[in-house]
């Protein structure tokens, strides 16, 4: 099944699967062209910005506070005694959800199966192009619209709803549906949004190695970050990865 | 359907159950708050109405540990049971909670359907002796694995499996270790997913008949159960499975062979599927004793009564297992014991998990938790 969908691709000439932060995606214009698949509607329209805040599952909650670490919109409430989130403050990234061992915690509207579901059907749509859909929470969004002048990509992109929510698993998934590489593209431009980005930067490799050990085609794995300032260059970055990642056969040395 | 939970209810032995609620009482999860009930759910299936226990989410929290079925009065097999039942309630697809977001369950999959390339072993080095084929097999498992996904929580990984070759090269043997090695399969068999479990099986059975081993030594509980006991009811084979520490207590009875000294009092942790599964109580601590200077003081609740490290099969981790985890840390604190032995590698993810959580009570973060092959290893002597 995979290696079909990968042979097709390769006739086609592109076979590289973009994970994209939620805002870096509303980049990447002619959503009609192989992007991700999942039924979901606009739960706003373009213009608003909607924070999709983090929900813990009280009953999953394995009340080790790995999630209380990273973010300081989440604290643990002594009354109730489990974790809550701090839904004003709350952006919304998901880097809670990505390290949360018992995968208590969620995105409203946007939970990490739907993730992997998207993955899983990337290339299934037949360039009807449906979306999965996210949030645009991301602060430096605004920016960017104004700003978004791109021509259109025909390579299939899922959106993350922040680079921090990455996972290994995510890496395995595409190397599964046949896809020769993955690109992060995250939309940083202060320090702790840095943070975030290595943090996926990291975890993506740890899925790489994975792929390694298992001897799978080890697909290339890379991360970029484009901004407001270099938001132009995304499809020459897109266009070198695409080379780079069908020239080498993936990334495998 | 109705026939084939008939004979599940017979082959467990569950029409026999008396009603007693011993294993609710012994339950761990039970005893941590939680509102699982194995009597409910035997009671359940036999009255009929199986399809209530089929969509019941606490299924998939059970830690098949086994201390319900040692206080049982009238020995019905829960363990098996709930093997047995979750392959039903998957094949409504139905399936638990996975932790770390089911990343060794989709590995195992992967394994399962494309494993014949895989690299894993990049741990061995030159000072390991290490053959293709002969008398004796060390099943690695999914130790490659664990090295990238839990580095976090700094687990010894594949230091289990370098120890496990150095310590059988002292012991004289030189090990077959293989490059096609797939999962064994606990995880997915556990969840219910036989159709993966079968392919696994059939790959590993083949693979060790390759290498013409007799003999297959883990280091892992969970291998060594899968091995010994789930795969001769899908494949045949004319192999013996042992666990690290039996192969060691086998060679170092009678043997001269000296160990060096460690000073300091050390507990040691059953694991679920090693002790109450198997029954191997004593070599680990045979073997242990052996150290000069050791010694070994038993938790509150040790051998078939002692506590499970709390997830199983990485399903349903949530506060109930963390709070089994942190009575066996209290428990093991109580010792007085500065070093927590494990033969399971999965009982030290889970714990040292655990122990880098923040709400740990003080003392924990102390704990050395070490693997039994890398204690044993570190002092016995090479000849």
């Amino acid at each position: 099944m995979a290696g079909e969908i990968a042979n097709q691709r390769d006739e086609s000439g592109s076979n590289v699967v973009v994970i994209v932060e939620q805002s870096a995606l509303e980049l990447l214009p002619d959503p009609g062209v192989n992007v991700a698949v999942l039924e979901a509607k606009d739960w706003a329209g373009p213009d608003t910005m909607t924070v999709h805040p983090a929900v813990v599952d009280k009953n999953l909650c394995a009340h080790c506070l790995a999630c209380i670490k990273l973010c300081p919109s989440l604290s643990w409430d002594m009354e109730k005694a489990h974790v809550v989130v701090n839904e004003v403050s709350c952006k919304g990234c998901g880097i809670c959800g990505s390290v949360c061992p018992a995968g208590a915690i969620s995105q409203r509207h946007f939970s990490s199966g739907m993730v992997l579901e998207a993955i899983a059907r990337l290339w299934e749509s037949g360039g009807n192009g449906r979306q999965i859909d996210s949030c645009n929470n991301c602060p430096v969004e605004p920016l960017v619209l104004g700003r978004m002048k791109t021509p259109s990509i025909h390579d299939p992109s899922v959106r993350v709803i922040c680079s921090g929510r990455v996972e290994p698993l995510h890496v395995l998934e595409t190397a599964k549906i046949g896809a020769r590489g993955l690109l992060m593209v995250d939309c940083f431009t202060d320090v702790p949004e840095k943070d975030r980005f290595e943090r996926g930067k990291k975890r993506m490799d740890a899925g790489e190695k994975l792929l390694r050990t298992l001897g799978s085609p080890v697909i290339r794995v890379e991360a970029v970050n484009l901004n407001a300032r270099n938001v132009s260059e995304l499809p020459l970055v897109l266009q070198k990865f695409t080379r780079r990642s069908t020239s080498t056969g993936g990334g495998s040395t | 359907m109705k026939s084939e939970i008939e004979s599940l209810l017979k082959e467990t032995r569950a029409f026999m159950c008396l009603d007693c609620g011993k294993c609710t009482g012994a339950c761990p999860l039970a005893r941590q708050g939680g509102t699982y009930s194995p009597r409910m759910h035997i009671a359940r299936m036999v009255y009929g109405y199986g399809s209530e226990v089929f969509a019941d989410m606490d299924m998939w929290s059970c830690l098949t540990c086994g201390l319900c079925e040692t206080n049982c009065p009238s020995n019905v097999k829960y363990t098996d049971f709930m093997s047995k039942v979750r392959v039903f309630s998957a094949g409504e697809r139905r399936g638990g909670f996975c932790a770390h977001a089911g990343i060794t369950h989709t590995l195992a999959r992967m394994m399962a359907n494309d494993g014949e390339n895989q690299s894993r072993l990049g741990w061995v080095n030159d000072e390991l002796k290490t053959a293709e084929s002969g008398d004796v097999l060390y099943f690695v498992g999914c130790l490659p694995y664990f090295d990238n996904i839990f580095d976090y929580i700094k687990i010894e990984g594949t230091g289990i499996a370098k120890n496990s070759v150095e310590l059988l090269n002292k012991l004289g043997v030189t090990p077959v270790v293989m490059k096609n090695e797939v999962c064994c399969g606990h995880d997915l068999l556990w969840s219910g997913d036989r159709d993966n479990f079968q392919k696994l099986v059939k790959k590993n059975v083949e693979a060790i008949a390759k290498t013409g081993a007799r003999t297959i030594v883990t280091s892992c509980a969970e291998c060594l159960r899968t091995l010994k006991v789930d795969y001769p009811q899908f494949a045949k084979f004319n192999f013996e499975v042992k666990h690290i520490s039996e192969f060691v207590a086998e060679k170092l009875d009678g043997s001269s062979m000296k160990m060096s000294q460690f000073d300091g009092s050390i507990t040691y942790q059953d694991p679920c599927r090693l002790g109450r599964h198997l029954k191997v109580y004593e070599p680990p601590r045979e073997v242990l004793k052996k150290i000069p200077g050791v010694k070994l003081v038993e938790m509150r609740s040790n051998k078939d009564n002692s506590i499970c490290c709390g997830t199983t099969h990485f399903l349903n981790c949530d506060r109930v297992s963390e709070g089994i985890r942190k009575e066996r840390f209290s428990e093991a604190l109580d010792t007085g014991a500065k070093t927590l032995v494990t033969a399971c590698p999965k009982c030290q993810i889970h714990l040292k998990c655990s122990q880098s959580n923040r709400m740990q009570d003080e003392g924990v973060e102390s704990l050395h938790i070490t693997d039994f092959a890398t204690m044993v290893n570190k002092h016995l002597v090479r000849n």
